[in-house]
């Protein structure tokens, strides 16, 4: 009977074919989508026009809820559709879930209206269609807006406002906080941290190190800001640097890694402390200047991870080191007297150490 | 005077923008009830403004409450220009009329535009405080209860049942004014909405009156229309039931969901000691002829003949009320009711109380092609009025003619294609008994006295008394059968019908078939399961003018009559079945095209014989090529016949042989040589065939089945032994497309892809049976067919009837007409697993969404007049609502398949509200009827009219599954239900 000219399905329920959803969410147009469908052999005795017209059906359901996908707590209330509530549930998760590599190439960018034009870009490179990349960059976009200036927990505020797993709201977390410092994560360098990486750091640092984190004294309760006080306070962490502290550092920790890593690392341990103390204290001071803060992962990987990888060392070496060497920290004379420091550099150093073994694989 | 109506508006929320320049709205509301209007404060700057009144007052008289709509309008406030309209609400006061209806109508009600369409919500209380006025001379009729149900209602007793109302009324089309010329789109659409709201609503207070009249407190199966004439205007026609009704204060038991029957047995004393009243209701006799014995109005094509007399009987819009359709009675409560004093015996209910009906006798049908530019003075009703006249008095002596006193299930139609006008009406001839009242112990003296009466009125009032006096003898009391006797005598009949012996009592003659458009009773009993059976004829007509085509149509009407009930009957046969109920007949006139449908559901009675088998025979001159051909085709009926009566489960006990060791012949009616005629008679059924064309024969025996896993049916009521447990689904599905070279064969097409379709959107549901299938066949334009399907789908619990399903597909396969995906089993596990993240989140897999498919929607719209798994409360009243969308952006919205989506999205969610509002969860005998859609591509224009009507009812799940969304105020608290915390 050829192409029909008006052919039209409404139910009182609105279900969804998730099969559907998904092509939907992917950017399919209605014609790839049905031959998708036709291919897939499920359906072998299914006419193509059935096909295409079910998925106009489903499609034109979808695009009039999106509308409500936007503003998540508001699809349940809406009068236009009767979807089941895990129907509903399912749509918000999926309307909101990403692909790892799109959110990996925007993050950190400023979500403005000229990189999404760049989005084509993203989408060649990620091979992830423009439409659905347009859609992960809108989502992005939004949850910054309605989060990014809220008091309380970012997580909290994601999963209340948007109706997403703790698991998601995390990943927007992530993208809200580092779009909202700037950190750069786009350099050749870092190509290779993954976006699950950046995901675990931003989360360590919300906890300890933003306004809103537990152990700030600041009034206000934001986790997408740094606490100012913490990144003045780290300054103070020089100290470690000075001769007579760092020399004491170096024998402590050589004493402690003594038959937990190879005489090779514990030599290298003595050769490169005073480097690796050096960007230690500088990463932490410096932190309080905003153009080398977005630089903190770039330098966290040049001048940590990478010389340490240079040499050899395994996580686990890594991760030995790291623990004598904050361990000992509270046993030095020059931080003996001052409690306040010994808080300081837990607090940078437990972060700081959890970034690093997370980025440190290949 | 007597009545104060209070309104509140309280607040909206998702305006939409209005103010570019600030993103916002500045919303005021205008409240108007008649001349009064109040309006609200403006709230600026919002788009979900609070308003929070104080009561609004309106004093008003009640006949206004019943005809007048309140209308509400919000509003754009705007210092320097006009005031812009956000949007509008009509409701309806009429459910806030009656005692038992709804208290207050309160809720959140889409605002609707009709060029915009919904544009977000506002939240409204109205109610009513009504004074009782007993003035006789009153003009309201306030407390009648509308029902679309067209049964007795779940919860209700019927005292007595008054016999047919009806009325009409006529206006101008605004559409059709001069002043249309001169203003927007929206302004003439927003006219004709309240137009038709006022005028469904002086329809019904008027018919209202004449029940009041009669004694009667409701109407049962109201079925209301609305006639776009054009040129000369729109009418609005109501029928219905008058009936006493009375409330029960008994909860039912949730088993109890048939209401008529527990009535039966609640009430002491009843049944048994007046056997001879049971006695009373026995048998039915089928003619498939009577259909074809009803050849349309000879008036076709000459317009109008005047009954002076009569002018009153629709009354004139401001008219008076004179009860047309009953007799006046004015005796006190419980009004009796002499069927043969009625001048029109007629029952729009279709399924009724047991004891009722008595015999069935078959359809009745009449017909008349009218001319609408030949109206004297259109504005007025005579004209509409007389033309039903003659149509219902032709009605009436078709059924005489059948031996019946009565019409039931009957039901009035046209169709409209420029200046030309059909009228239809249907029903099924039958003999009943109307005097439910003997069934009062009081009663007991009276019930020889009234059968007597009653009889002898039946005597009077047909031409053919020996038969059913007879007929009414008591020795069958109780059994199955009696519906299916032949009320009349076969030898005074005017057309033939094959009798033979009732396969169950073995006494009284049936028919081989009978056809009705009722419901299957339930006192019948059945063999096997029935199904959907349709016939589609299509049939060019030359391109005429005035009375000659008027002519044309009047001369093509019997022939298509004619080839419809063969076609029907031959697939009947093929189904192996022997009945047919919920028949719908309908012809549509284009204006190159006429179109013919039969809708029904087949069914095999066990108390009629069983189908003769089907025997081809080619023309005399036949070529041995032909002969091949035949052959091969009778193969394939036979294995079809076969098939169905497997997978029907036909196959019973065979009855026949019984019947010939049997010879009780204790009843002189029964004529044995007469008996054995027909038995010869009925040995083959034979069908001819003028042209071994393959293709064209198949198509008109052979339906192809729907894919395993549905069933499906016409009417509300699956005859058979199918457990549907509960709605899972109500089917909206419009289709329109240009058809080229029309014929029966593109036409079958066109209907069997549709079905295939639809099957197709439903995959995921199955099992799973549709009822209430309808398919309604406009042709809006040269070429151009248009088809709007509806059912409710219901879910299919018990495994035993579909053997299909379970076992691995067999070759009965191949003749689906598509096999479904394979669903893997649910894994516990799964079902368990909270939505995580991006990767398991698609671990959601179709069979938990299936699982939650069990889940009761908040308001459940349903064409049935009840919901399985579930009984109804209370009714809240009777929606009657018409929506007009109009689009200038046509291609912007996605064509016209995104605008008629929308469309009915938005109007669903609409009647909802409105239910929702009354206090209720449901909507029953929802029905979506005069759907016109007329669309301009090259302008990028499109309007679609629809009338929406149903019962507002408020129902209680047996099963205590939760309601989807819990919304609303619960549960809104600061942690984001149900979003599962899976991580630690």
């Amino acid at each position: 009977m050829g192409d029909s000219e008006l052919l039209v399905f409404v139910g009182n329920m609105t279900f969804v074919d998730t099969d559907v959803f998904q092509l939907w969410l992917e950017g399919k147009a209605v014609i790839e989508a049905s031959n998708v469908r036709y291919k897939s052999g499920k359906f072998a005795k299914v006419r193509m026009q059935h096909i295409v017209s079910d998925i106009e059906d489903n499609y034109r359901n979808f695009m009039a809820i999106e509308k409500y996908l936007r503003n998540p707590p508001s699809l349940s209330n809406q009068v236009m559709f009767q979807i089941p509530q895990r129907t509903q549930e399912y749509l918000i998760q999926e309307y909101y879930s990403l692909n790892s590599s799109v959110a990996r190439e925007i993050l950190g960018k400023k979500l403005s209206s000229r990189h999404r034009k760049d989005l084509d870009e993203v989408s060649e490179k990620t091979d992830v269609t423009l439409k659905s990349c347009r859609r992960q960059y809108d989502n992005f976009k939004r949850v910054f807006k309605t989060v990014e200036d809220m008091q309380g927990s970012m997580v909290k505020n994601i999963t209340e406002n948007f109706l997403l797993s703790k698991e998601l709201a995390k990943k927007y977390a992530a993208i809200v906080f580092f779009a909202n410092n700037r950190f750069e994560t786009g350099k050749k360098r870092l190509a290779f941290v993954t976006f699950d990486d950046f995901v675990y750091c931003a989360d360590k640092m919300i906890n300890n190190w933003t306004v809103g984190s537990a152990n700030s004294s600041a009034k206000e309760d934001l986790d997408a800001d740094f606490d100012r006080d913490f990144l003045r306070d780290l300054r103070e962490l020089k100290i470690l640097g000075e001769k007579d502290c760092s020399e004491q550092h170096r024998s402590f920790v050589r004493n402690t890694l003594k038959g937990k890593v190879s005489e090779t690392v514990i030599s290298q341990v003595h050769a490169e402390f005073r480097n690796l103390t050096k960007a230690i204290i500088n990463i932490g001071s410096n932190m309080i200047h905003s153009k080398d803060l977005r630089d903190f992962f770039l330098d966290v990987v040049e001048k940590i991870i990478e010389p340490c990888k240079q040499d050899g060392w395994s996580a686990k070496d890594m991760a030995a080191f790291l623990n004598a060497y904050n361990n000992n920290c509270k046993h030095l004379e020059c931080f003996g007297r001052q409690p306040k420091l010994q808080m300081v550099q837990e607090r940078y150093m437990d972060t700081l150490t959890s970034c690093i073994l997370k980025m440190f694989h290949n | 005077m007597p009545g104060k109506l209070k309104v509140r508006i309280i607040a909206a929320r998702d305006l939409p923008i209005m103010d570019r320049a600030s993103d916002l709205a500045d919303a005021f509301v205008e409240v108007k009830f008649g001349q009064d209007i109040h309006k609200t404060e403006v709230c600026r700057k919002s788009l979900n403004p609070q308003w929070n009144t104080d009561w609004y007052k309106f004093e008003v008289d009640d006949e206004e409450l019943q005809d007048e709509p309140l209308q509400i309008r919000v509003m754009d406030y705007d210092t320097y220009s006009a005031h812009d309209v956000i949007g509008k609400l009509y409701i309806d006061l009429n459910p806030l009329l009656w005692n038992e209806g709804a208290s207050n109508i309160s809720g959140w009600f889409p605002i609707y535009d009709t060029m915009h369409g919904v544009r977000g919500e506002m939240n409204v209380v109205v109610s009513v405080e009504l004074f009782p006025d007993l003035n006789k001379f009153r003009q309201s009729s306030c407390g009648v209860q509308f029902f679309s149900t067209s049964q007795v209602p779940a919860r209700h007793t019927m005292s007595s049942v008054l016999g047919f109302v009806e009325e009409l009324v006529v206006n101008d089309d605004p559409e059709y004014q001069w002043i249309d010329k001169i203003r927007t789109p929206r302004a003439s659409n927003e006219a004709r909405q309240l137009l038709f709201s006022k005028i469904s609503g002086q329809l019904q207070r008027k018919i209202g009156l004449k029940v009041l009249e009669i004694g009667g407190n409701a109407v049962l199966g109201y079925w209301q229309c609305f006639d776009l004439e054009g040129e000369s205007g729109i009418v609005v026609r109501g029928i219905g039931t008058a009936a006493l009704l009375q409330k029960m204060d008994t909860p039912l038991s949730p088993t109890s969901l048939s209401p008529p029957k527990d009535f039966y047995k609640e009430l002491p004393s009843t049944s048994h000691d007046n056997q001879s009243e049971s006695g009373s209701y026995e048998s039915t006799g089928g003619s498939v002829k009577t259909w074809q014995g009803a050849p349309p109005s000879p008036t076709k094509g000459v317009p109008i003949k005047h009954h002076g007399s009569e002018t009153d009987l629709a009354g004139s819009i401001g008219g008076g009320s004179s009860g047309s359709g009953g007799h006046r009675m004015s005796r006190s409560a419980p009004p009796l009711m002499n069927i043969d004093l009625l001048e029109y015996p007629f029952f729009t209910m279709t399924s009724f109380p047991t004891d009722f009906v008595v015999h069935l006798a078959g359809m009745v049908t009449a017909r008349s092609v009218k001319l609408l530019d030949r109206i004297h003075n259109p504005d007025e009703p005579e004209t509409r009025d007389a033309w039903w006249r003659e149509i219902r008095t032709e009605i009436r002596s078709h059924a005489n003619a059948m031996g019946c006193h009565a019409v039931v299930g009957y039901r009035e139609t046209t169709t409209i294609c420029d200046e030309i006008c059909v009228l239809s009406a249907s029903g099924t001839a039958a003999i009943v008994n109307v005097s439910l009242q003997q069934r009062n112990p009081a009663g007991i003296l009276t019930v020889s006295l009234d059968r007597t009466e009653f009889i002898k009125e039946q005597q009077d009032a047909t031409s053919v008394n020996d038969g059913m006096s007879e007929s009414f003898h008591q020795d069958n009391v109780g059994t199955s059968c009696s519906l299916c006797h032949i009320p009349y005598k076969d030898s005074t009949l005017p057309f033939p019908v094959t009798l033979s012996k009732c396969q169950v009592c073995r006494k009284y003659k049936v028919p081989d078939i009978l056809i009705t458009t009722v419901e299957p009773p339930a006192e019948l009993q059945y063999t096997g399961r029935g199904c959907f059976l349709q016939a589609r004829i299509c049939r060019p007509k030359k391109h005429a003018q005035g009375e000659s085509n008027a002519t044309q149509i009047g001369d093509a009407l019997p022939f298509m009559e004619y080839e419809l009930h063969r076609r029907i009957i031959n697939k009947l046969k093929v189904k192996g079945m022997n009945a047919l109920f919920g028949l719908r007949v309908q012809v549509i006139v284009g204006e190159e095209l006429l179109v013919g449908t039969a809708t029904g559901t087949a069914v095999y009675i066990s108390a009629l014989p069983p189908p003769s088998a089907l025997k081809l025979t080619g023309k005399t001159g036949n070529i041995d090529e032909d002969d091949k051909k035949i052959s091969s085709l009778q193969k394939r009926i036979s294995d079809a016949i076969a098939k169905n009566k497997e997978q029907y489960n036909l196959t019973t006990t065979d009855h026949t042989t019984e019947l010939t060791d049997s010879p009780k012949h204790t009843d002189s009616q029964l004529d044995v040589d007469d008996l054995g005629d027909s038995q010869l008679y009925r040995d083959a059924y034979i069908f001819e065939i003028d042209d071994a064309d393959n293709k064209e024969i198949a198509d008109a025996l052979l339906e192809p089945d729907l894919p395993a896993g549905f069933f499906s049916c016409s009417t509300e009521k699956m005859p058979g032994d199918l457990n549907l447990t509960k709605q899972v689904q109500t089917v909206n599905l419009v289709w329109r497309q240009s058809m080229k070279q029309p014929s029966n064969q593109n036409l079958s097409r066109i209907f069997e892809n549709l079905l295939e379709s639809l099957c197709f959107k439903l995959r995921a549901l199955y099992p799973c049976c549709l009822c209430s299938l309808q398919f309604d066949v406009a042709l809006p334009e040269d070429e151009i067919i248009q088809i709007w399907v509806t059912a409710a789908l219901l879910e299919v619990a018990d495994s035993k009837s579909t053997p299909k399903k379970k076992g691995p597909r067999n070759s009965a396969d191949a003749d689906l007409m598509f096999a479904i995906e394979e669903l893997s089993p649910p894994s516990p596990q799964q079902s368990q697993t909270p939505v995580k993240g991006v990767k398991s989140a698609t671990k959601l897999d179709k069979k938990l969404q299936i699982k939650e498919m069990s889940v009761y929607p908040e308001v459940q719209l349903t064409p049935l007049p009840n919901i399985p798994g579930a009984h109804i409360d209370e009714y809240l009243g009777n929606i009657n609502i018409f929506f007009i969308r109009e689009s200038t952006s046509l291609t912007q919205g996605g064509g016209v398949n995104g605008f008629m989506h929308h469309f009915i999205t938005e109007v669903n969610a609409m009647v909802r509200s409105h239910v929702a509002a009354l206090g209720g969860n449901a909507l029953v005998v929802y029905t979506m009827i005069d759907c016109i859609l007329m669309e301009n591509p090259h302008k990028n224009q499109c309007q679609c009219l629809v009338n929406v009507s149903g019962d507002a009812v408020h129902v209680q799940y047996d099963s205590d599954v939760m309601y989807i969304g819990q919304r609303v105020g619960e549960s809104q608290g600061s942690s984001p239900r149900n979003i599962p915390q899976s991580e630690s």
